[in-house]
């Protein structure tokens, strides 16, 4: 017994390590700041001023919702969309099937800032796509770019492969005997998938939930080039604190509350789907 | 062969076997690290600078790269080891460093051309002295206004064609992180009666733009000129001019009341171990020639009287005459008031923008 | 009858999947469109067809080093963020349900909250108080931390539907526990690993924020390179580099496919 918990601690001591050492060290180095008077607040820290300030102005507050609304909004939104598509995929085996889950990779490697740059072309009103649709009358003019559409539209496409390889993964290891066993028990597709299916799927919509809600709440780029005038998120606030005003410590103070409520908010999903979840 | 192995090895530059490779043969070459801008400025250096500087020197140049700020950070968080030599920026970021503590000056008898430089273009007081300099004021660049030909229907002269109704939301407009928002919020206030001493009345002016896009770099809306989502923008010269060589729908005007005039600095890292190279280095930003190659290749102006440009350069750079036609703001006063105005622009401000 | 709803139902399968894949690759097929258009500027309509967008890169040999930096970065961080993972997966997942494990999942995961901007300066600002360059090393550690929650999540995954009693079985046998690993364990999970892999790879070759202050003239990765340049240029130049990455990792794909059966599918 005392071997298998040594044993335990052995597998677990590498990825603490790198977490201790990268991760919880620097955090710690940031919440000290964060406690601390700078170029625009001054008071005698420790103090908890920065986040007084931040949380009190309604500005920062929007900054705040609207981060977390455009992180949900593009999870609830792949989520379903992914998981059609990894159930679809299924079909697929070989090499067809490795080259179409692949194939959704080439988007993202390619860069976020060049795919970025497609998408400031396609939703312009007056860009190549959209253009020649407004001019023919078919349209009104949609005004995309600029909006919150517009990056929900864009994480959705950044976030989807990683929905898909997440589903299509956790799918392919539910073992074809459960479909069998269920199909040779009547059960008809519909009620195969809701009884079999969705529910051992979900771990993996709940990781596929985590990655995506994470990934479109740190994104910086979509909201940067495609949100519209001073559409902040939490993300592109802290790099202006950090970058225009050299106010490492306001930085800092609002990187604690993106933490507190990301936090939050995975814990709230974990939980959320968590129920569902059979042991 | 030295030099060809080393680029062979860049791919795999950065893995310790590969910089073990080099380094015995390099022993002797000393490095200046260069701090600046990637795109644009950093093609410069290699085309114009490197060359003239290996050879005067027998050292070699390594360039980090991005943007100001980030490099500005990276400083600051390593003092007492400083990751570069010498630092690219505009003339606010010298002093604010100088006060920081991440740069130094530098020997006025090392850079003899900065006898040569226009005096109303070295913006930076501090660190002047009889026997140093605060740095090498090595370009001019004017902020103005450029706009689609096509698509005004009078033309645009002045800053105040910012606020014509026919511009709201077809406007893209220094964010309050851009280098210059602190000249748009005295420009304001004085439209407004109030002063760089009374700026209320600026931000409440400021609040009545209605901008569809919050620039940084040109790149931000230049697809929006493109596509006429965007027909009026607040952009450097340098750059309204590439974008015409790239046909781009624009032409662009320095306005009545004075374009705004932006020297840029190269100067030098507290703690360098390097301070006659960087010296050497600053003393070549300033060269004639050199920014005369500059200004013929990229329109960023010239700062020397003595730089030689071809007419069809010198009509399109802000070099010579020009720079009578453009406003010297006093760079301590941006960084003494930059952390609060940005502040309020960001609370009293954007918001207003973003209800359109 | 029931054949043909059958086939109905596959049509529309087939056009949902035509339609969400031109949805993630729109972009991307407009940009690799641009990189052949001579237009300067961006975006134009097609004025033709031209290579020399992919001749400049040739120009501009920084692109190609940071492609290589990035490259290497990626595939080192990947490796190191799958093997810790990995490791870490195994014990959790063994351990069962029992107390503890959630939590444990959750601190393991939590690089994924974490801002990155932040997390890169105050990683500097530790290094240098102690007196230590970040360095290569340090800009792949750190790659591999903020990637690994992908790869623990995805072989967490993997691990929910093994059973170990196989390997217990492994073990009855007479397999010591490296040989039940590496015949038994590792073959089983190998979906997850090389999905974890492959995510994590790409996560950290595309990554900016974390990369902005922990990279240094050696140690340029391409999206900083990127950035760099797109402060002053916009050009389909930037397209270019984007198409030829996706040609090697397209190229990449089908060769570990053919050669070392290296799939995501099975």
């Amino acid at each position: 017994m005392n071997a298998a918990r040594t044993l335990h601690w052995l597998l677990l001591l590498p990825s603490l390590l790198l977490l201790a050492l990268l991760l919880g060290l620097p955090l710690a180095a940031m919440l000290a700041r964060s406690l601390e008077p700078n170029v625009l607040l001054s008071f005698t820290g420790p103090a908890l001023d920065n986040y007084a300030y931040l949380l009190s102005r309604a500005y920062y507050l929007q900054v705040i919702w609207r981060t977390l609304r455009l992180a949900a909004e593009t999870m609830l939104i792949a989520i379903p969309l992914g998981y059609a598509a990894a159930m679809l995929l299924q079909g697929l085996s070989g090499r067809a099937g490795n080259l179409a889950i692949m194939g959704l990779t080439f988007p993202i490697l390619a860069g976020p800032l060049t795919v970025v740059l497609g998408w400031m072309a396609l939703l312009a009103d007056g860009g190549p796509f959209l253009g020649p649709l407004v001019e023919a009358g078919l349209i009104a003019r949609p005004r995309l770019l600029g909006s919150e559409a517009g990056v929900v539209i864009s994480l959705v496409q950044f976030v989807l492969p990683f929905a898909v390889l997440t589903l299509y993964t956790g799918l392919r290891q539910i073992q074809p005997p459960m479909h069998e066993a269920a199909r040779s028990l009547g059960a008809g597709a519909l009620s195969r998938f809701w009884h079999v299916t969705l529910p051992l799927s979900l771990p993996s919509v709940l990781s596929a939930g985590i990655i995506t809600f994470s990934l479109a709440a740190s994104s910086f780029i979509s909201p940067h080039y495609l949100g519209g005038a001073g559409q902040l998120t939490l993300t592109t606030l802290v790099s202006q604190f950090i970058m225009a005003t050299f106010n490492a410590e306001l930085a800092a103070a609002a990187a604690g509350l993106l933490l507190l409520l990301m936090l939050g908010s995975v814990v709230a999903l974990t939980a959320a789907i968590g129920r569902f979840i059979r042991p | 062969m030295l030099l060809s192995r080393r680029h062979t090895l860049q791919g795999l530059a950065a893995l310790g076997t590969a910089g073990l490779l080099a380094r015995p043969a390099l022993a002797q070459a000393r490095t200046l690290t260069v701090s600046t801008w990637g795109g644009v400025t950093e093609e410069g250096l290699k085309a114009y600078v490197q060359p003239e500087f290996e050879r005067l020197t027998g050292a070699r140049l390594a360039y980090d790269i991005g943007g100001q700020g980030a490099r500005y950070n990276k400083l600051m968080a390593q003092r007492a080891n400083p990751p570069a030599d010498v630092f690219f920026s505009t003339d606010e970021a010298v002093i604010a460093g100088q006060k920081a503590g991440i740069l130094t000056t530098a020997s006025r008898r090392n850079v003899p051309n900065i006898a040569d430089i226009e005096e109303r273009l070295r913006t930076v007081k501090s660190g002047e002295t009889d026997e140093t300099i605060a740095g090498a004021p090595y370009t001019l660049i004017a902020y103005v206004l450029g706009y689609n030909p096509e698509k005004v229907t009078a033309p645009v002269t002045s800053w105040a064609d910012l606020w014509r109704p026919e511009f709201q939301g077809k406007l893209a407009f220094a964010s309050p992180v851009h280098s210059q928002m602190p000249a748009f919020v005295i420009l304001a206030a004085e439209m407004a009666g109030g002063s760089a001493e009374n700026v209320d009345p600026g931000f409440k002016k400021l609040a009545e733009l209605k901008p569809n896009k919050l620039t940084v770099f040109w790149t931000d809306w230049a697809p929006l000129a493109k596509s006429g989502d965007v027909t009026l923008a607040t952009e450097f010269d340098y750059y309204l001019e590439t974008m015409k060589d790239q046909n781009y729908p624009i032409e662009y005007v320095i306005p009545k009341e004075k374009g705004i005039g932006v020297p840029e600095y190269v100067s030098v890292v507290k703690g360098t171990k390097n301070q006659e190279l960087a010296e050497v280095f600053l003393n070549l930003m300033l060269d004639p020639k050199v920014q005369a190659s500059f200004a013929g290749s990229t329109y960023s102006g010239t700062t020397n009287r003595k730089a030689e440009l071809p007419e069809s350069v010198r009509s399109r750079c802000a070099c010579g005459a020009r720079a009578d036609q453009l406003r010297f703001f006093d760079p301590a006063l941006f960084a003494a008031r930059r952390p609060l105005w940005t502040e309020r622009m960001n609370l009293e401000v954007v918001p207003s923008w973003q209800a359109r | 009858m029931r054949g043909s709803i059958r086939a109905l139902g596959r049509l529309a399968g087939g056009l949902y999947l035509l339609l969400l894949y031109l949805f993630v690759m729109g972009p991307l097929l407009f940009v690799i469109a641009t990189s052949f258009n001579p237009a300067t500027s961006f975006p134009s309509r097609f004025e033709g067809f031209t290579l020399s967008w992919y001749a400049a890169i040739l120009e501009r040999p920084e692109f190609l080093a940071a492609t290589g930096t990035s490259a290497l970065v990626a595939a080192l961080a990947a490796a190191l963020a799958v093997l810790v993972a990995f490791l870490a997966a195994y014990a959790l997942s063994r351990q069962g349900g029992a107390g503890g494990r959630g939590a444990m999942a959750t601190l393991l995961a939590s690089p994924l909250l974490v801002p990155q901007v932040v997390v890169s300066l105050a990683i500097l600002q530790l290094a240098s108080s102690f007196g230590i360059g970040t360095g290569f090393w340090g800009l792949v550690a750190a790659h591999a931390v903020y990637v690994m929650p992908f790869a623990l999540r995805l072989i967490l995954t993997g691990f929910a539907r093994f059973d170990f009693a196989v390997e217990e079985a492994s073990r009855s046998l007479g397999g010591g526990p490296l040989a039940t690993w590496r015949e038994v364990t590792l073959p089983l999970l190998r979906p997850s690993l090389v999905a974890g892999f492959t995510f994590c790879f790409i996560l950290s070759f595309v990554n900016l924020p974390l990369s902005l202050f922990l990279t240094g003239p050696e140690t340029a990765t391409l999206p900083i390179v990127m950035f760099a340049y797109i402060e002053s240029r916009i050009d389909p130049m930037i397209a270019a580099v984007a198409s030829l990455i996706v040609l090697a990792a397209a190229t990449a794909t089908l060769l570990l496919d053919r050669f070392l059966r290296v799939r995501l599918v099975d």
